[in-house]
């Protein structure tokens, strides 16, 4: 099958933007083919721009929490009330049915999402439930920074080989692609009733520091030669004067690789008129001069939403500000927790409207649009399908400040986003949609517009109103065929679920399986979830690579 | 006349393999050598050994069925699924259809899914309870110790010795379940309650702690305060009582407690929450669905009963049961049926059917692979089956993929 889209003008960062021909050959972009070969249909798409398939590289969209949120608040199902600009139908609810959530991301372009905290013992659920998110390919990130097996090892200062055998055991067993850490060590404290836990602070149950956990987890991704970093959630999210446990956590990781999100909850001052402040320059210029580090946003909307996090220890903490007025909390399997707040971020409200300043702060003053990635920490910020709005707000100084000027007098008078005149062109917006996304993940196989490329390719009618274009591409196609014209499924595509590649296999000896037992009451088998499961959920198995060593020290 | 099934082979009773996980209820032990002690597994495998279905399903009545499905003016779908696959299944065969759903048989998991949407809740899991929990606190009556005769294993830090953790059974309970509880846990201590007033009780520690004997008060007042006491209780086992706003009234005194200390509840759910959860990410909400233009309409104070009492004499109208449980069918919706005018399609493995309509289904977990939740509905495993799945016993999704193709 080859498809030909004529003189579209092609835009993906990494080559010149330029009016040009593409070809879908069998799934894979060309830029030339034999001329001697058929092609079987053409489209026309002069006066469109041309982009890769988008990549959402941290959202919110299957396994436990994500449910618990869906069956605690039917309430907010239905319910619209989204305050930014809507150009994308809004959700039916702020954690919508898998369906919606396949349908909504491909409607915008996107054709890659990662669940970034997926339980170990909820991990089959995950992908059951991402299996059941129509379009999209998927992956996950497992929670491992408050597994008490590991804790203890870690406390015991068990030889590094053990832990990085373990480490790429669980990816293995439990089908991820990334590690992610939440709260280091935080969240179990939390079940031993401690109430926090900074960087250097200890456990009081077990005796380890969140500092420890991020250096040992950082060194067994480095080991096992993970294309995508430790995705770290640091330990004091949301709270003022936390930028100096954030800068402490960047440190721990002693120059290895880390990835920072929904970075926009964890640079925060303590100064000004309400005791909270802005320190985005300061994240953004570490993220400027060092190569070892990437970040997402976590932008807020204004609205009703939902946070759902594993971070036990904050959102008990947050329940108070929940609206509408409830809570429901869990504690997981020796392995994590969950917590589910409500929560409606209110542009009158001075902590809300600096956040949303922070956010976009964060995103204009980091110069290298591959190391910031667009994301909303969906649910947690707001709705994913607020991104056409967030491109505009990046990409309009004007726009921004029309919004800006809604804010709390004293957000006006104290952030220093009128100073920041940065727009983004379309290039950037392609580099931190796309090819820096796919970068991190070692996505190779994706995020540009070269030949050999996947041709998840995406066609947006050129206009000057820049949320509505990309709000509704005119064509979206997968592995080369169209599953979407303006806005209307017109076909189904074939699903992968992304893993990590080439992990080193522990041998799970009888002590292994001892240890296994006596911390969950059920042998490993159980937990294991084969390839051939996958496979009979319909899906196929793809593997993130790393292509050369980007050790950053 | 073509057969689609036929069996009139007897079952024989499956030895569990040591890596099997059983799947006789929620709690999905995988330990063999110790399961052999169940005598809920005792029960489940003498029923397994007595199944013989009889009987023969027909492609003409395929046919039929069709045709009254498509001519139905109403479709309920109810009964209780305890598999993800026929929980999909299900849902998209209702979407395609306009059905009503409600697979929450005794309305337990409904119940405890509205109280915890209400007032939310703070809980646990299994493995988390088994290595921090100070005390149990089990709050229910006898047939929590009956719906789950593994509990005090799943709990206890040892298979063999005994634990020194304290449990104390708060509720209704017999000298029975007071034994098996002793066995494992020799300091257990009963305070008898009425169970509809236990949430009360809680909040006034005092009335729980003033027996007579005070060392026996204050053992129990100390355990009670212990670091990550665990509330042990079961919505399915609560009869006779407003669930609902007892599950609210023991959620809000859990988070409560959680503002200085830890305090969590476990709560046990049966099989059937498998449908709810898959359910809820398929459409947004648990059960109790009416589609309506293949959307979805939540409807949680309408059940099963409503909908038969409104289609009852209503000969266009059509249910579809489907009992993949161990369990005997909900007596109220077997009696219920019994004066409907409309098409019954039964969808079981019982052998007692008359209705000529009947398509029987094998069992997830044991005749056939399936994807079921744990008690605490944090763990999903995937069960194979122990039996060989060809006895012409089909799949609920299959059954359903033939009557909507």
């Amino acid at each position: 099958m080859i498809i030909k889209l004529q003189d579209g003008i092609c835009i993906d960062g990494t080559a010149k933007s330029e009016k040009k021909d593409l070809y879908l050959v069998d799934g894979v972009i060309h830029s030339k083919i034999d001329p001697t070969r058929k092609i079987d249909e053409t489209y026309d798409v002069s006066n469109h721009i041309v982009m890769p398939g988008g990549i959402d590289l941290h959202t919110h969209i299957g396994g436990g929490k994500v449910n618990l949120a869906r069956m605690f608040l039917p309430d907010l199902s239905r319910s619209s009330s989204t305050l930014f600009e809507q150009t994308v139908a809004p959700l039916s609810s702020p954690v919508p049915p898998a369906w919606e959530t396949g349908l909504r991301y491909i409607q915008m372009g996107y054709t890659s999402c990662f669940e970034p905290a997926v339980l170990p013992a909820n991990a089959r659920q995950a992908h059951l439930e991402m299996a059941d998110i129509p379009w999209l390919d998927t992956g996950g990130y497992l929670l491992l920074g408050n597994d008490r097996m590991l804790l203890r090892w870690i406390a015991t200062h068990v030889p590094q080989a053990q832990i990085t055998e373990y480490v790429g055991w669980m990816l293995k067993a439990h089908q991820c692609c990334g590690v992610k850490v939440v709260n280091a060590g935080g969240i179990d404290a939390f079940k031993f009733n401690q109430r926090k836990l900074d960087v250097d602070e200890t456990h009081v149950g077990i005796p380890v520091t969140p500092r420890s956990v991020l250096a040992c987890l950082a060194q067994a991704v480095e080991e096992l030669g993970l294309p995508h970093p430790i995705h770290v959630h640091c330990s004091n999210l949301g709270i003022a004067g936390n930028i100096e446990s954030t800068m402490k956590t960047l440190e721990a990781v002693e120059g290895r690789r880390i990835h920072l999100t929904h970075a926009q909850y964890h640079c925060y001052g303590n100064t000004g008129p309400h005791a909270f402040s802005s320190e985005a320059y300061q994240l953004a210029e570490y993220v400027n001069w060092n190569k070892h580090v990437t970040i997402d946003i976590g932008q807020v909307l204004f609205g009703q939403t939902v946070t759902l996090s594993a971070d036990t220890m904050h959102q008990f903490a947050n329940r108070k500000l929940a609206q509408p007025r409830k809570a429901i909390f869990q504690d997981l399997e020796c392995q994590a927790g969950c917590g589910v707040v409500p929560f409606r971020y209110r542009e009158d409200q001075y902590v809300h409207g600096l956040q949303w300043t922070i956010g976009l702060e964060l995103c204009l003053r980091i110069l290298d649009p591959t190391k910031v990635f667009l994301t909303t920490d969906h649910p947690n910020g707001g709705p994913f399908t607020a991104y056409p709005h967030l491109i505009r707000l990046l990409m309009s100084y004007d726009y921004r400040m029309s919004i800006f000027e809604r804010l709390h007098p004293d957000v006006r008078a104290t952030s220093p986003l009128p100073s920041l005149k940065r727009e983004y062109t379309l290039e950037e917006i392609a580099l931190m949609t796309r090819k820096g996304p796919a970068t991190v993940l070692g996505l190779n196989d994706r995020g540009t517009l070269e030949s050999g490329k996947l041709a998840d390719v995406v066609v947006y009618r050129k206009a000057d109103k820049i949320d509505s274009m990309f709000a509704q591409p005119e064509l979206v196609f997968r592995r080369g065929a169209l599953v979407m014209r303006s806005g209307v499924a017109v076909g189904p595509s074939q699903k992968s679920t992304i893993v990590a590649a080439a992990v080193s296999e522990m041998h799970c000896d009888s002590h292994f399986r001892k240890l296994w037992r006596q911390q969950y009451g059920y042998d490993v088998a159980l937990t294991r979830i084969s390839n051939e499961e996958l496979l009979d959920e319909g899906r196929i198995i793809e593997y993130s690579q790393r292509t050369k060593n980007p050790s950053a020290r | 006349m073509e057969k689609l099934w036929s069996s009139q082979q007897k079952i024989i009773p499956p030895i569990l393999d040591r890596e099997m996980i059983c799947s006789f209820c929620s709690l999905l032990c995988d330990d063999a050598i110790a399961l052999d002690a169940c005598p809920l597994r005792r029960d489940c495998l003498h029923k397994l050994s007595t199944i013989q279905p009889t009987g023969y399903v027909a492609l003409e009545q395929i046919d039929e069925l069709k045709k009254r499905i498509r001519s139905a003016r109403s479709i309920l779908m109810t009964g209780a699924i305890t598999s993800v696959e026929s929980a999909r299944a299900a849902v998209a065969f209702a979407r395609s259809q306009n059905a009503f759903l409600d697979f929450s048989p005794n309305g337990s998991v409904i119940d405890t899914i509205g109280a915890l949407s209400s007032s939310g809740g703070y809980t646990t899991t299994l493995a988390e309870a088994r290595e921090i929990a100070g005390s149990f606190l089990v709050v229910g009556n006898d047939e929590l110790t009956r719906a789950f005769p593994r509990l005090m294993h799943s709990l206890s830090l040892s298979e063999t010795a005994t634990d020194a953790r304290t449990v104390i059974l708060l509720g209704e309970f017999s000298d029975h379940s007071l034994g098996v509880w002793t066995a494992k846990f020799p300091n257990t201590w009963f305070v008898p309650c009425d169970l509809e007033k236990i949430p009360q009780a809680l909040s006034q520690w005092s009335i729980l702690v003033s027996s007579p004997n005070s060392s026996e008060a204050k053992s129990i007042f100390d355990s009670l305060r212990c670091d990550y006491l665990t509330v042990v209780w079961s919505p399915g086992t609560l009869h006779s009582i407003p669930r609902d706003l007892w599950i609210e009234q023991l959620n809000q005194w859990i988070l409560r407690n959680n503002e200085t200390r830890r305090v969590v509840g476990l709560p046990l759910v049966s099989q059937d929450a498998v449908f709810a959860h898959t359910c809820t990410w398929l459409t947004s909400f648990p059960g109790r669905i009416q589609f309506e233009d293949k959307q979805a309409r939540y409807l949680p104070t309408d059940d099963y009963r409503l909908w038969l009492d409104r289609y009852q004499q209503d000969e266009q109208s059509l249910v579809i049961t489907i009992h993949e449980s161990w369990s005997d069918p909900n007596p109220h919706l077997v009696r219920g049926l019994g004066s409907f005018r409309g098409t019954w399609i039964p969808m079981d493995s019982s052998e007692r059917h008359q209705n000529r309509f009947h398509l029987p289904i094998s069992i997830p977990g044991s005749h056939r692979t399936a994807t079921m939740i744990r008690a605490d509905q944090v763990v999903m495993a995937r069960l194979d089956a122990f039996h060989k799945p060809d006895r012409g016993f089909r799949t609920p999704r299959e059954w359903l993929e033939a009557l909507s193709g």
